[in-house]
């Protein structure tokens, strides 16, 4: 089966789940997901608990908490909501780890350009953040992972002016490829 | 900010797709969208979301990352910063989880629409008084009214979409909402006001002539 369909299904599926209202469903789509990643499944589980574990935690325990006090109609209502979430977290996770997302989003072109593109400058960038983190802390700063304000011009410059430049080339390769 | 999947009901996230869905239209035909754009909105949609990974620390012990919304629409207007920051959005619900598919949309309309046109319509009304309480106002505003529509959906879905009395959504009403959503980020908006006032101050004195083709 062919990326864009896979995308297709998948928007199908999380379309379903939102609609229906059964804990049983949103299981066997979480085991579904299990069966399908085979040797990836417990890492993108795992992905996926933590990525709702903050938001799900604290509305879950203020519900436990809010239904000692006030009367509601059902308790275990959070269940159902949390599988919920749970289910189409790992079901998006599998969709990215099994398709290529650049072939199923080209059903649009400008879209699946717009995405390559992006994806392309998040890398570079994303990479020149991760290097200069590893420069200010090889140069003896004892921030981990923060920047204080005096470190934030430079890094501001280098990934200004990177994307700046970046995009004026990629135009430049479009125009010399004769795509504009 | 970003509302997670299953807390959104499909009554809310449909219509709420189909005007995110019409609005991006409009965005793309208002900045002319070609081929040779292509990598400038790219480009921006990726520096946005870079910026929402710099940390930053705080007096007190905390810490905050970037937003960028107010940055972004101050430097390159409010549709160039809503098509890129909703494509941002859509790269962090698929590849991060960070905002869930089902809730793309409201968080399109929140975080993206409302935020970039909040953040250069404050700055419009406020800039004939002074540059820079304008840019302050305008990094608030971009967080707190975002954060107030975010309170307002989430509130909206016991209201629109529960089985006798049961939620089947987000659990909560506007009373709880508003005051567990807003109030932190009216905070947090001081906080960004700063920072966009610092950024926006600084990238705009460095890159003058790129800023103003």
């Amino acid at each position: 089966m062919n990326e864009k369909s896979l995308f297709l299904i998948y928007l199908a599926v999380v379309l379903f789940l939102g609609v229906i209202h059964s804990e049983m469903v949103m299981v066997c789509v979480i085991l579904l997901t299990l069966f399908i990643n085979k040797k990836a499944k417990f890492k993108i589980l795992k992905k996926a608990f933590l990525v709702i574990l903050f938001f799900n935690a604290t509305v879950t325990l203020s519900y436990i908490a809010y239904s000692y006090f006030v009367a509601v109609a059902d308790p275990y209502a959070m269940v159902l909501i949390n599988l919920r979430a749970f289910a189409i977290t790992s079901l998006t996770f599998t969709l990215v780890h099994n398709v290529n997302l650049h072939k199923a989003l080209e059903f649009h072109p400008l879209f699946s350009v717009l995405y390559s593109f992006t994806f392309a400058q998040i890398t570079l960038l994303k990479s020149l953040l991760q290097e200069y983190y590893f420069g200010i802390t090889s140069r003896g700063a004892t921030l981990k992972k923060q920047i204080n304000t005096k470190q934030l011009p430079p890094l501001l410059i280098t990934l200004f002016g990177t994307m700046i430049y970046k995009s004026q080339e990629q135009t430049m390769a479009l125009k010399s490829r004769g795509l504009l | 900010m970003h509302i997670p999947d299953g807390f959104i009901s499909p009554q809310t996230y449909l219509p709420a797709a189909i005007l995110s869905a019409g609005l991006l239209y409009m965005a793309y035909k208002k900045i002319d969208l070609d081929i040779e754009k292509i990598p400038f909105v790219a480009g921006v949609s990726a520096l946005s979301f870079v910026m929402m990974l710099i940390i930053i620390p705080f007096p007190g012990g905390t810490s905050v990352h970037l937003s960028g919304i107010a940055i972004i629409a101050l430097l390159f207007g409010a549709w160039t910063s809503f098509a890129a920051l909703s494509l941002v959005l859509l790269l962090q619900a698929l590849l991060f989880g960070e905002g869930g598919i089902t809730s793309l949309s409201v968080n399109i309309l929140a975080l993206a629409f409302l935020g970039s046109f909040s953040a250069t319509l404050f700055f419009s009304l406020f800039s004939k008084y002074s540059k820079k309480i304008a840019m302050f106002i305008a990094g608030f505003a971009s967080i707190v009214i975002s954060s107030i529509f975010v309170a307002f959906i989430l509130g909206l879905q016991p209201i629109v979409a529960s089985k006798s009395g049961s939620p089947l959504y987000f659990p909560f009403g506007w009373d709880v909402t508003f005051i567990s959503v807003v109030v932190p980020h009216f905070f947090l908006g001081i906080i960004e006001a700063f920072v966009t006032l610092s950024v926006v101050t600084f990238l705009q004195n460095r890159y003058k002539d790129i800023l103003s083709e």
